[in-house]
């Protein structure tokens, strides 16, 4: 992506994390800020869009929703296991340069 | 200053990991192995688990652990296969390291992969490896309260097990406690093994289709 952006400055950078991953916002941001030091995206403004978790009933297909802090992973409809629909996602979205 | 949108890059930064995952259980499949990943805290008992769920059956296994290969060692005296992976500086093992690991193992003839993950109750959850079934163990040495402070783990996880109960009483933990906490995240039951006893050991082999 670096390559690609040439001589151009990274403006920001978009990235969607979901909840249920392990991936802490403060730290990538820190990691990012140290990393970017002397590259295009020095000093670029990193955009975090977070996911939040989205199940579908293995059985019923009942979706239902939680949050990290205190999620539940079986069906609050009929009690069954439930899938990860949305919540896992670690994805780099947009990246924006300076014209 | 005008702005120039470059792209939407679209870049899935755990893709490559479930691609490499996908080639794992292609190979597992390909074989007729079944693949059975063990997380769960350290010193829960996971090694002792996979050695008495070995008995009987020609098993492999991919032991990780940050350094040395003790594991593996125990495993190979029990009759396992087994190859140890050093993750070094990284808390878990990935789709990759996993991938290398098989290229390892002769798979032909073996029944039963166990990957037994470093001894970690966070980030195993977001690397899947290629495993038909993923167990997590805690046991009640760790106390009663593992799972609550873990829900993430233990709701993406398809099996639980609450290990070393023949010690409940020493350790003053009531395991009805950890059941309870687990009944609130899943609808499937915590499973009660003693590895050393072979106490719910069929439910456990039972649980993860062996």
């Amino acid at each position: 992506m670096l390559e690609a952006a040439g001589n151009r400055k990274v403006s920001d950078v978009h990235l969607r994390i979901g909840e249920l991953t392990f991936i802490s916002e403060e730290q990538l941001r820190f990691a990012i800020r140290l990393l970017s030091v002397g590259t295009a995206a020095e000093g670029c403004d990193v955009r975090i869009d977070p996911v939040s978790p989205e199940f579908e009933c293995v059985s019923c297909g009942h979706i239902s929703t939680a949050d990290f802090s205190s999620p539940a992973f079986a069906c609050g409809k009929c009690g069954a296991d439930v899938r990860v629909l949305r919540g896992k996602e670690f994805s780099v979205d947009k990246v924006v340069l300076y014209d | 200053m005008l702005f120039h949108l470059a792209a939407d890059v679209g870049v899935d930064l755990f893709s490559r990991n479930r691609e490499l995952a996908l080639e794992n259980r292609a190979l597992l499949d390909a074989h007729s192995v079944r693949g059975v990943e063990f997380m769960g805290g350290i010193g829960s008992g996971k090694t002792a688990l996979i050695e008495a769920l070995s008995k009987d059956r020609r098993c492999a296994a991919i032991c990780g652990d940050v350094s040395g290969d003790d594991d593996a060692k125990r495993l190979r005296k029990a009759g396992v296969e087994a190859v140890s992976v050093n993750t070094g500086k990284e808390c878990h093992l990935d789709a990759h390291l996993v991938g290398h690991a098989l290229e390892s193992l002769d798979l032909e003839g073996v029944g039963v992969l166990f990957v037994e993950n470093v001894g970690n109750l966070v980030c195993p959850a977001d690397f899947e490896l290629g495993c038909h079934k993923r167990a997590v163990v805690v046991s009640v040495t760790e106390g009663d309260d593992m799972i609550r402070k873990h829900p993430v783990l233990f709701g993406l996880s398809d099996v639980a097990v609450v290990n070393k109960v023949d010690l409940a009483g020493v350790m003053g933990v009531d395991v009805s406690v950890l059941e309870k906490d687990y009944a609130s995240l899943k609808s499937s039951a915590l499973i009660r093994t003693s590895a050393r006893t072979g106490e719910g050991l069929q439910a456990l082999s039972g649980a993860l289709g062996l």
